[in-house]
């Protein structure tokens, strides 16, 4: 008789070295990646580091791997504040070589980090640090402002609702059912998000409900409310929170609602309509839910980051020139994701849901900014140097004031 | 339910009315941006800034944005307008 049970372990043995062998090909080890910088980020600047790493594997000049891992807000800066290693295994952007068919749609592969951890060369809030902790950054740590990130209420397709008000956040997001704030009273049809994420974080303030407060149910991902909003059973009755960069790449599946905040007479969305993508009523000051995204990276006695290819990084996402200079448009990364660089803003706050001032940026980019997301006004004139500008500078193909 | 307002942003009406074309005001307020003309109570539009300054007058500065007016009822809303503490 033939013996069943060493055979189908010799079979599950077999199927087992072949899934790890599967497994070592798919993932390998972080330390093999050419020019590596780790970071954590939000997961809304996963887009982001997705389109930014691809042109990186790709430069001739300065080749880099960006290697990432996505987590809360006040996580990563807790994480870079307490020199927390990075031991699970991150996602990495490939090089064309590695997978030719990859591009930034598609999810990231998983790279196997050093089983001692990594230390973070970068972490990413998006939203004040402030809104996390009180606690400004240790010695050896500093914080670098990079482009302002919307935040928008998405509803399903097939919703009517148009805007929400302030006012209408605070009862929603605050009372919850008991706030009979139509069409939003059902919490079971109320999807949050979890109180480190900077989604939750720049929208409680806004409506001025404490994150710990808000009702509805928590998701720990983007996209697991972007799914939640778009499926649900009852549209009516749905409403979700989301960066606008992730709304921006599933227009398709959700609609967001324009916005009034507390004193203004008008509801606006992010953009000048539902439908364009020129995040202007962001620029001026008519849509106020946004955060800027903070950067923390470790830095010398004179402020310098010490990990130059991080300091690269850092500085491409800043809109910042980068010595050797880059072999792609970094403006048109940054904007091409939803986000609006400090460069092209008219408007500033100092704290998470602080009241606007006006902003003149020392070295603006706004005719910029808006030909990359449209066409550039009347008033902005290309260049290619001071020379056409006057009295202005030639900054990214365009005459700006300064 | 919401009672709504849409005005459309792009109509010749709404060039003429927002701040910055030819027929906008001269000192600091005017006609409140996109469609302005019939938003409000009895016809009057909300005023706006040309010159904004202050964070209240930044959020309503004169605009051609698409804007929608929003009259939410909120049974819990404090007589004076205000909002009750949160539970």
């Amino acid at each position: 008789m033939i013996p069943v049970r060493p055979r189908i372990g010799a079979w599950l043995g077999a199927l087992s070295w072949l899934s790890a062998a599967t497994a070592a090909e798919a993932a390998p080890p972080c330390s093999s990646l050419p020019n590596p910088v780790y970071l954590q980020v939000g997961d809304t600047q996963e887009p982001l580091m997705k389109a930014l790493g691809q042109k990186l594997r790709a430069s001739a000049v300065q080749p880099i791997t960006l290697i990432y891992k996505t987590s809360g807000s006040c996580t990563n800066i807790e994480a870079m504040y307490s020199g927390v290693k990075l031991t699970t295994n991150p996602s990495y952007v490939p090089s064309a070589a590695e997978d030719p068919a990859w591009d930034p749609s598609k999810p990231a592969p998983q790279c196997e980090i050093d089983p001692g951890g990594v230390t973070l060369d970068v972490t990413n809030s998006n939203v004040f640090v402030s809104a996390c902790t009180e606690v400004a950054p240790p010695a050896g740590v500093a914080e670098f402002i990079g482009p302002v990130q919307p935040y928008v209420f998405i509803v399903p397709k097939g919703s009517s609702q148009q805007a929400i008000t302030a006012e209408q956040g605070y009862f929603v997001f605050g009372f919850g059912q008991a706030g009979g704030a139509e069409p939003w009273t059902d919490e079971a049809f109320v999807f949050s998000r979890t109180t480190t994420k900077s989604t939750l974080l720049a929208i409680a303030a806004a409506i001025r409900v404490p994150p710990s407060k808000c009702k509805g149910k928590p998701f720990d991902k983007s996209s697991e409310v972007m799914s939640a909003v778009a499926t649900s059973t009852s549209p009516e009755k749905t409403i979700g929170l989301m960066g606008a960069e992730i709304y921006d790449a599933n227009r398709d599946k959700v609609s967001s609602l324009a916005y009034q905040a507390y004193q203004q007479t008008r509801a606006y969305f992010a953009d000048s309509t539902s439908s364009s993508r020129d995040k202007r009523n962001v620029r001026d000051g008519h849509y106020t839910i946004w955060s800027p995204t903070v950067y923390l990276a470790r830095v010398d006695a004179a402020g310098q980051v010490t990990n130059p290819r991080a300091a690269y990084v850092l500085k491409l996402i800043l809109s910042e020139a980068a010595t050797p200079a880059p072999d792609f448009d970094p403006l048109a990364v940054v904007v091409g994701r939803g986000l609006v660089p400090e460069c092209a803003m008219k408007v500033q706050r100092a704290e998470e849901g602080g009241d606007l001032s006006p902003y003149a940026p020392a070295a603006p980019c706004g005719c910029a900014f808006e030909a990359h997301v449209g066409s550039p006004s009347a008033a902005c004139v290309a260049c290619v140097d001071d020379a056409a500008c006057g009295a202005g500078k030639c900054r990214f193909g365009f005459c700006e004031e300064r | 339910m919401n009672i709504l307002k849409v005005w459309a942003a792009s109509s010749l009406l709404l060039a003429l009315g927002a701040c910055g074309g030819d027929d906008a005001p001269s000192d600091a307020t005017g006609a409140a941006g996109a469609g302005n003309g019939a938003g409000g109570a009895g016809g009057q539009a909300a005023p706006c800034s040309t010159a904004p300054k202050t964070h209240v007058e930044l959020i309503n500065a004169c605009t051609d944005a698409q804007a929608i007016e929003v009259h939410p009822v909120l049974p819990l809303l404090q007589p004076d307008g205000s909002l009750p503490p949160l539970p």
